[in-house]
């Protein structure tokens, strides 16, 4: 029955991802995520776009563009792929943390019709890739925890550096996994146990991102210089306010969780417009604080057993990943919630899972609450194919991102 | 002994990824140091550092790119920065499609006296840029960042990275010598405000080695007085180069 379900919430991850995935026409990002790919991999050099993020991207798609062709197929199939395993990932994570064969269901239910991750994963952007790379980090530093299996926190640092590889928000996770694995270890009065968390937590990490960065160096760079151009792209993420074409609204962090937010892109392809908009689903997302509040308080009433222990790492690496955006003084735009709300999904799923057991007719309101979910998500679904304009009840949504010039004429 | 090979289990992979990060780490920098093309140096005026005379600065970029220089640091002194930027976003069609190409290559067929530097930059002739200009150039330069973001002053030089890659603006009393025989390109319109004995001086005194010095009759803007033309000349013979 388990694995029934399992293939079933896969299925359906597979199924909307990749249907017509081919003929949706490539954002301008794509585009540019290819001609950066070449023009980092044979010049060393980053940009055209998103130049301040690390390079895995380029590392991956310029083979893959080399051998297939830079067309919607080879540039997506990472992202898609991603997506698709990231799901099985975290319904597996929380499984391991909780144990709770209900909740790991429904959590990765939610990610599966998840209209922002399947809007990415139809993309060659690296923010589902840095997720799937996060929550593998995650699982295998877990498994490292409960079975003191030396490799798996290797196979956890080389994870999370490809993570660190694919976008910076990987190291906030890290930081949270290398500080319980060495302070477990410090505990033990462990010497050799420290030393190689911190190899395997940091050092591999940072290896894995490092040698990304082999075509930069190629330009004759030294350490020093590396060092430098980190600060530099540092500083330059730090005041990045946007392209004159990038929207204006919801663009603040602390908005995501308290009402619904989106992110809308356009092309022109063959005289048509199509529009793509990432947009949150209320019925999800909205109940993530208060199911984080929920969480906390049964930690506070609990502490100490190994179930509040579980919980409290859920809730930091929720808390690691999400505060510092929400700090931010730039734009956050609603990418970079794929890192969050993975881990926000989780926290809900569990608070529902565990009411629905408490609850006389709980099985049935989590049934019901389900399905209202998948109805939301499959009305938000033409958002993410790039069929916001063919639907006429999505008119207000798309309307709300059309471009600010646009309004003006 | 459980207990123990254990603890040789953590001391083995610490010790082999603590190695790994090492050899990574100087993989790196032996890659990225051998890449660059340095020829012995010398000091300006020395005869054994080749000089070459220009009339356009278009004509420096194809000398570097001809002696097939690269990793270099770039050393200016002009009035003009010649670093105009050729965005990589307008190179790429409308409808490419699945057409891709290298970027660097499509932006050179856009070279112009305007842009030679960046050139130098985008195409890997040049890791790092230093531009020194005259006084009076560099006041204006100054009160630009003040009001700018994307550069900043660091002990008085003006700091504004190239894609992470470091580029600096700078009077000549600013400037430290690098640590490398660099690419020296001089201007003539760097001689509207300055002297060439001075310049000459500065170079030698301060120790600035060349394996290289490309030396330009005209600006970017292609005027040039008879004031910057007679200075050039005397800078040219002081380096025992042919005006």
């Amino acid at each position: 029955m388990m694995a029934a379900i399992v293939t079933a919430i896969m299925i359906v991850a597979i199924v909307l991802r990749c249907y017509h995935i081919t003929e949706q026409p490539l954002q301008d990002d794509e585009v540019s995520a290819a001609f950066t790919a070449v023009n980092y991999m044979e010049n060393g050099h980053f940009g055209p776009t998103m130049w301040f993020h690390p390079n895995l991207r380029n590392v991956v798609l310029y083979p893959l563009g080399e051998f297939f062709g830079y067309g919607p197929l080879a540039i997506r199939t990472v992202s898609a792929l991603a997506g698709i395993l990231s799901v099985l990932l975290l319904g597996l994570l929380l499984f391991q943390l909780t144990g709770d064969r209900r909740a790991a269901l429904v959590a990765a239910f939610f990610l599966a019709v998840e209209e922002v991750h399947i809007m990415f994963s139809r993309q060659a952007v690296q923010e589902t890739w840095t997720l799937f790379f996060i929550l593998l980090g995650i699982v295998l530093f877990v498994g490292y925890e409960k079975r003191d299996r030396p490799w798996l926190l290797v196979l956890s640092g080389l994870a999370f550096g490809l993570g660190l590889a694919s976008k910076l928000h990987a190291a906030f996770p890290l930081a949270v996994c290398a500080l319980i694995a060495v302070t477990t270890a410090v505990k033990e009065r462990s010497l050799p146990r420290a030393v190689f968390a911190t190899s395997a937590l940091v050092l591999l990490p940072a290896t894995v991102y490092l040698a990304t960065y082999f075509p930069w160096f190629l330009r004759g760079y030294g350490v020093g210089d590396f060092f430098l151009m980190q600060t530099n792209l540092l500083k330059a993420m730090a005041i990045h306010m946007g392209n004159p074409m990038d929207q204006t609204i919801d663009v603040r962090a602390w908005e995501w969780f308290l009402k619904p937010v989106g992110y809308g892109t356009f092309v022109l392809s063959q005289g048509k417009p199509f529009v793509s908009i990432a947009f949150t689903n209320p019925f999800a997302w909205l109940a993530v604080l208060p199911s984080a509040a929920l969480i906390v308080h049964k930690i506070r009433k609990k502490s100490g057993d190994a179930e509040s222990r579980n919980l409290l790492f859920l809730v930091l690496l929720f808390g690691a990943s999400y505060l510092p955006l929400v700090v931010l003084p730039r734009p956050v735009w609603l990418l970079s919630a794929l890192a969050v709300v993975p881990f926000g999904f989780m926290i809900v799923a569990y608070v529902f899972s565990d009411w629905s057991r408490r609850v006389r007719w709980g099985n049935n309101i989590l049934v019901i609450y389900m399905v209202i979910v998948v109805i939301s998500s499959l009305a938000l679904y033409p958002l993410a194919i790039g069929k916001a304009k063919t639907y006429h009840y999505l008119s207000d949504i798309t309307e709300r991102f059309r471009p600010e010039f646009e309004q003006r004429q | 002994m459980g207990m123990d090979a254990t603890k040789r289990k953590y001391i083995f992979l610490s010790a082999g990824l603590i190695a790994a990060f090492i050899l990574t780490v100087c993989m790196l920098v032996i890659t990225g140091t051998r890449s660059r093309t340095p020829g012995p140096g010398g000091l300006p005026g020395d005869a054994v550092v080749p000089k070459t005379v220009v009339d356009q600065p278009a004509q420096v970029y194809q000398h570097w790119k001809r002696r097939e220089q690269h990793g270099r640091v770039v050393l200016s002194f002009s009035r003009t920065l010649d670093f105009i930027d050729v965005d990589d976003h307008s190179l790429i069609p409308r409808d490419s499609g699945d057409e891709v190409f290298n970027l660097a290559q499509a932006a050179e067929s856009r070279l112009d006296d305007r842009n030679i530097l960046f050139m130098a930059m985008r195409t890997g002739i040049a890791r790092e840029v230093i531009h020194v200009v005259p006084v009076s150039v560099y006041a204006e330069k100054i009160e630009a960042v003040k009001t700018g973001r994307e550069a900043s002053i660091v002990s008085g030089k003006i700091s504004a990275p190239f894609f992470g890659s470091p580029r600096w603006i700078m009077p000549a009393s600013l400037l430290e010598a690098p640590a490398e025989p660099v690419l020296l390109y001089v201007n003539a319109s760097y001689f509207l405000d300055e002297e060439p004995g001075a310049l000459y001086r500065q170079l030698r005194d301060k120790r600035i080695l060349t394996d290289a010095i490309v030396l330009c009759r005209s600006g970017a803007d292609k005027t040039g007085t008879a004031l910057e033309r007679e200075r050039f000349n005397s800078f040219v013979a002081m380096l025992g180069g042919t005006p």
